[in-house]
């Protein structure tokens, strides 16, 4: 069904004039021909003038039937076909109305048709007020992108006319000025003068609003992007400069690193010069000491021969002075070893007992011919510690009360005693210890001496110096050995022209 | 007479020990170096009756002496006694290894070495 209308209704249709006149011609036509051939043919049959009569009636009757009849099929037919459209045109045309989108017709690039959004979106109150006016009256004068809005539009429109159906947008100004960002959509319809073109305008201002918003917190975010990229970039350059310090830093340790290395290996050199220097030396000299101390007593023996007294003398001094000699050389081989970290106590399980009585023994008999007293009091205690050089220190300590004691008595004590006399450990173990006294009545150490007395190459000035041979270590080597080796220490209190008491303290295990 | 065979390479330390053997009845050989003491003993002519080596000798030392002789089967009971200077931290257990029954130290005693030199070589 086309239609064609030059004025905006309210959807009147008008059946084209050709149909309509077809339909009444043919009904004329059929009705008049019906009617001219009863009447002939009753005036054919019928003679009489009231059967006539009732005839015409009858023939009336007949006519309203068949006309009612065609009228009703008529109208049926016609009306059904009319009626779906017309429901149609009523659904579409609530469809329209009411659809959020403004649609509109235009001839050209002038409205004929339009929806009530239409009006809304361009800001009318009626119908009337759109006709005649184009798109672009109700526009601004150029569009955002600077075009012309009048150019563009008829574009667009002309565009659409050839068919080209038309998606863009554009921006809007309603009666009172408000500007309005729109989607428009632009269709020809499929007639013959493709004039007509179907308009749907879509008011996006929110969405437009939306954008800009988005557009806003992007431009927002790339600046806090920008800013932190920045805050990075500044972070990363001092990260970088850390990096250079440390590995400068690393740079400098393995410089170190190596000079350390050079050195440990020049001490590890100096280390085994040091042994080397010991062992050479321990062989060197006693090489002739062997001879000396060898020879002399096999003399002195007399295995060579008889001696008389005067020889006899000579030979033993030169015994003494060999073994003296050699006592000096076992004591700074000693010292050196202990220096070089080289020694190492030889741990054997012994009685205490047993080792002071071995000490007692070899000095027993000059304390006798000095005629000293020699009170001596033992305990048993088994021992785990070097006993080689726990007698080293004794014998040192009876060997300096014999030298030093003139008169009177040395007395040897041992006893045990606990940590727990002097506090307890760090991990509360309670550790024994060996404590040996050495107490003479000899001529004493003065208070200021003490200091002197366990350094090396030191001897105390005395009486008896030039008596007595000494060689300055023997106490330092004892300290030394007592403390180091043995882990353990001594003690010296002394009253000068008294007598001195030496304490040695051995832990019993080592 | 019971033979010592005696290796030293020091005239001196050798008179002084020969000197102590002697006395107390022994007869002694000397050898100057350790090949010529174990060429001595290989040679089987008289096998001594114990031998006493210098540890410190020119070319092979007293130890290889001690681990040559020891693998002579017919040599091998025969006591072998070391002499040292000194003895350092492990040296008692290489010259135990080395097949000695025992060692001492210069510089000697002549009067008491040859006890113990009998309680060496009587310890085995």
């Amino acid at each position: 069904m086309a239609f064609e209308g030059d004025k905006l209704g309210q959807g009147k249709r008008r059946i084209k004039l050709s149909t309509a006149s077809k339909i009444v011609i043919f009904y004329v036509i059929i009705g008049g021909g019906g009617i001219w051939f009863l009447d002939g043919m009753v005036s054919w049959w019928v003679k009489d003038y009231q059967q006539l009569v009732f005839y015409q009636n009858y023939k009336i009757w007949v006519f309203i039937g068949i006309t009612a009849l065609l009228l009703y099929w008529l109208l049926n037919h016609y009306l059904y076909q009319l009626k779906i459209p017309l429901r149609e045109v009523n659904k579409f045309h609530t469809l329209i109305e009411f659809a959020n989108d403004a649609i509109f017709f235009m001839k050209g690039d002038t409205f004929i048709e339009c929806n009530s959004k239409t009006l809304e979106i361009f800001g009318l109150k009626d119908k009337e007020d759109i006709v005649g006016k184009t798109p672009y009256f109700f526009s601004p004068e150029k569009q955002p992108n600077g075009r012309f809005s009048k150019e563009k539009a008829r574009e667009f429109i002309s565009a659409a006319q050839k068919g080209i159906p038309q998606f863009f947008e554009w921006q809007h100004c309603k009666l009172d000025g408000t500007l309005i960002d729109t989607e428009v959509s632009l269709n020809c319809l499929p007639l013959p003068n493709q004039e007509v073109i179907i308009a749907i305008v879509r008011d996006i201002s929110e969405r437009k609003r939306a954008e800009a918003e988005i557009k806003r917190l992007n431009q927002e975010l790339e600046q806090r992007v920008v800013e932190k990229t920045r805050e990075l970039e500044i972070r990363n350059r001092d990260l970088e400069q850390n990096q250079q310090i440390l590995l400068k830093l690393v740079r400098e340790l393995n410089n170190k690193t190596a000079e350390l290395q050079k050195a440990n290996l020049r001490l590890e050199e100096l280390d085994r010069l040091k042994s080397m220097f010991i062992a050479s030396m321990s062989h060197e000299l006693r090489t002739p000491l062997n001879s000396i101390i060898g020879f002399s007593s096999i003399v002195l023996e007399e295995w060579a021969g008889p001696l008389n007294a005067e020889q006899k003398e000579n030979l033993s001094i030169i015994l003494k002075s060999g073994k003296h000699l050699l006592s000096l050389i076992n004591e700074v081989i000693d010292i050196s070893k202990i220096e070089a970290g080289l020694i190492e106590p030889e741990i054997s399980v012994f009685d205490s007992y047993d080792l002071i009585t071995e000490a007692v023994k070899s000095f027993a008999p000059e304390i006798e011919k000095k005629r000293l007293e020699f009170p001596v009091a033992l305990i048993h205690q088994e021992m785990h510690t070097d006993r080689r050089r726990l007698l080293q220190c004794v014998m040192n300590l009876l060997s300096n009360a014999v030298k030093f004691t003139e008169r009177g008595r040395i007395s040897l004590k041992a006893n045990l005693i606990t940590f727990s006399d002097f506090g307890k450990t760090t991990t509360g173990q309670v550790l024994n210890f060996l404590e040996i006294t050495v107490e003479d009545t000899g001529i004493g150490i003065q208070e200021k001496d003490l200091a002197k007395l366990f350094q090396p190459f030191v001897r105390i000035d005395s009486p008896l110096k030039s008596k007595v041979l000494g060689s300055g270590l023997g106490l330092y080597l004892t300290k030394k050995i007592a403390t180091e080796i043995l882990k353990g220490g001594i003690e010296v209190s002394s009253k000068p022209g008294q007598g001195s008491i030496f304490t040695l303290r051995i832990p019993i295990r080592i | 007479m019971r033979k010592v065979l005696v290796i030293e390479d020091n005239s001196n330390n050798l008179r002084l020990i020969s000197y102590v053997l002697k006395r107390n009845g022994y007869e002694v050989i000397s050898a100057e170096s350790g090949e010529e003491g174990v060429e001595l003993v290989q040679s089987n002519k008289e096998l001594p009756y114990f031998i006493i080596v210098d540890i410190n000798l020119p070319g092979i030392d007293g130890l290889e002496v001690a681990r040559r002789i020891k693998k002579f089967d017919f040599a091998n009971n025969i006591p072998l006694v070391a002499i040292t200077s000194y003895a350092m931290v492990g040296d008692r257990e290489r010259i135990l290894s080395a097949g000695f029954n025992g060692y001492f130290e210069k510089p000697i005693d002549p009067l008491t070495i040859m006890d113990k030199i009998h309680e060496i070589i009587l310890n085995k």
